[in-house]
């Protein structure tokens, strides 16, 4: 059984549709990333899967259990499944080790000690336990991602959603912000990506799905979909990355 | 690069060179100078006028003299500012070195707008020197009877001690009924719907209503309902209950206006880590909500602290009553303007303190 099972997804913003009958499976362990071009669903996907959004149709599973539909405790199933956003959404009135411990402090009901213990010993495997006391905007880009990373990590997520997390960022500091993600893959954590750096999708994921339109156009291990894609869609945005000098 | 192109950047540039005059604002420099001039007259006028009328008045001649002497003084300078900027002005016709003569328009028109400047706020000090003195001084006497602001001051004050037990009762009151109102009106989703509701009459009901009139209502209301407890509640309990329903409704707004000035997104990372509603709004919302409208709840508590006279009307004798009694006993407004000062020198420096935080706050977002 896999881990999630996303069952002919749907979701339209008024008269938009977003995704129109997207079914996608993630294995633990896995690393799945989701490319295509912009408005394609990787990030309305994304926000489905921990309920930010809600689908109109059809089904989520989390441990075989559904997900979507009304009932679902959706604070349990947000200690489940972590999110990290593009844009960070550090709170800015706290410092960095409070950033990564509300969520131990006020939703495990962990103890402050022990928690500030486990956010030191996260932020020094990051190189940012100098930071603790820090707040984000002293902070650069990558290091306010990185810490947004750990506040998602502190609550012992199953499952580890990524949603363009570099894309603003300096390119300089993209890398410090992989480097987690490569460490996080090495170690087992089950992720889902939706990124536009198709190298690193290619070097990290175990499976990579062309989104087109709202649906899984294409999957497959990254040397089929980068090396060999089968479908004309896939082959023609990975051309236009090509062009752009993206891979 | 060809001949002929080179040819025309010459062109150009010969032309560049015809067209950047040099400026001497001459025109500038003799109208700032009349303008003084007739200022400084102006000024002469009214000192001279003044000053006769208070030595009919007893005053002693020479210090009145003395003393009127400063704002023609004052005048005179300001007129040989003029004078100074048309002569910079003519030394920038005269000069053959452009961009020394440029230098010298620069501070001629520079100085010419001071001048002038200076000029109509001298003039507009004159205007209210005659204010007071026309009529035989009957402005100045039934506003500014020293003897009687001096012996009214202490009674006076003393009664102000009602108006800051209502505002200080009142404020702490409004902070956290409005925060209660701002939240119930932002509550979310079906369910929230009465109470939104409920919230938006409250504060559309309020903020409509003069402030005077709530007062009245529940001043003089309240005691004839017969209602245990509330019927025998002191007047200052009273206007404290309309005070804080009245400022309690704006005060709501900014609040509002706060929490709604945070961006959704801090509402997705914070449900992310699978915290409640009510513990998002209390531990990521509200915290920066509140750091954004400190300015405007300030602004509330000053515009507090003066509604505070209101409670006048209910027979609360506060500092305005207080002195309207020493006025009618004395059959003049002097003690009113005792008030008047009082209520000016507390709020005058909390509105500066909020204009420097404004000031903060916008220079921190321009460098950030």
């Amino acid at each position: 059984m896999a881990l999630v099972e996303i069952d002919k997804a749907y979701k339209h913003y008024g008269s938009v549709s977003v995704l129109n009958g997207l079914s996608l499976n993630i294995e633990e362990h896995q690393v799945v990333c989701l490319i295509g071009p912009s408005g394609c669903g990787k990030s309305t996907l994304l926000r489905c899967i921990n309920r930010l959004e809600t689908i109109q149709k059809g089904e989520i599973r989390l441990h075989g259990d559904r997900i979507t539909g009304p009932g679902v405790d959706l604070d349990v199933l947000r200690r489940e499944i972590g999110i990290v956003f593009q844009g960070y959404n550090l709170f800015p009135h706290m410092s960095v080790i409070e950033n990564i411990t509300l969520g131990p402090l006020k939703v495990l009901g962990m103890d402050r000690s022990e928690a500030r213990d486990k956010g030191m010993a996260l932020l020094s495997r990051i190189g940012l336990a100098h930071k603790a006391d820090e707040f984000p905007d002293r902070l650069s880009g990558g290091q306010q991602q990185r810490v947004a990373i750990v506040r998602a990590l502190m609550m012992d997520p199953a499952l580890l959603l990524l949603d363009e997390i570099t894309s603003a960022l300096d390119p300089e500091l993209v890398s410090e912000v992989l480097d987690i993600v490569r460490d996080l893959a090495a170690k087992g954590m089950t992720m889902v990506l939706a990124t536009h750096e198709m190298g690193f999708a290619r070097e990290v994921a175990d499976k990579v799905c062309f989104l087109q339109e709202g649906v899984v156009y294409e999957e497959g291990p990254p040397s089929q979909i980068f090396g060999n894609p089968q479908g004309e869609r896939t082959k023609a945005f990975l051309k236009r990355i090509i062009d752009a000098g993206r891979l | 690069m060809n001949t002929s192109a080179v040819l025309a950047n010459v062109e150009r540039a010969n032309q560049w060179r015809a067209r950047s005059k040099v400026r001497a604002y001459g025109a500038l420099t003799w109208a700032a100078f009349s303008i003084t001039a007739i200022t400084f007259l102006a000024v002469a006028a009214t000192v001279i006028s003044i000053a006769q009328f208070m030595i009919q008045e007893g005053w002693s001649t020479g210090p009145v003299w003395i003393a009127g002497l400063v704002p023609v003084a004052l005048s005179f300078l300001v007129v040989a500012g003029a004078a100074k900027a048309a002569r910079f002005s003519s030394k920038a016709r005269s000069s053959a070195e452009v961009y020394e003569a440029r230098a010298l328009g620069a501070k001629a028109a520079e100085a010419s707008w001071k001048t002038i400047s200076y000029s109509v706020a001298f003039l507009i000090l004159c205007a209210l020197a005659w204010f007071m003195v026309v009529n035989d001084a009957a402005v100045s006497r039934t506003f500014f009877d020293m003897d009687l602001i001096v012996r009214s001051a202490v009674t006076v004050i003393k009664a102000f001690g009602t108006n800051v037990l209502i505002f200080a009762v009142s404020a702490v009151l409004i902070l956290v009924w409005a925060l209660v109102i701002a939240i119930a009106r932002t509550l979310p989703g079906e369910a929230g719907r009465p109470i939104r509701t409920i919230a938006i009459i409250y504060s559309d009901l309020f903020r409509g209503l003069p402030a005077i009139i709530t007062i009245y209502l529940i001043g003089f209301g309240l005691p004839l309902t017969n209602l245990p407890i509330l019927k025998d509640l002191s007047s200052n309990a009273y206007a404290i209950i309309a005070l804080t329903l009245t400022y309690g409704a704006y005060t709501s707004e900014v609040y509002r206006a706060g929490i709604e000035s945070v961006h959704p997104s801090q509402i997705a990372a914070a449900r992310s880590l699978g915290l409640s509603y009510f513990r998002t709004m209390r531990y990521v919302i509200v915290p920066q909500a509140v750091r954004g409208i400190i300015p405007p709840l300030m602004n509330n508590c000053i515009s507090l602290q003066k509604d505070t006279a209101l409670v006048a009307i209910i027979g609360t004798i506060d500092a305005f009553n207080q002195s309207k009694i020493i006025a009618s006993n004395n059959f003049n407004l002097s003690a009113v303007t005792t008030v008047a000062i009082i209520f000016i020198l507390i709020t005058i420096p909390q509105a500066r303190f909020v204009d420097k935080l404004i000031e903060r706050d916008r220079s921190k977002r321009r460098s950030g």
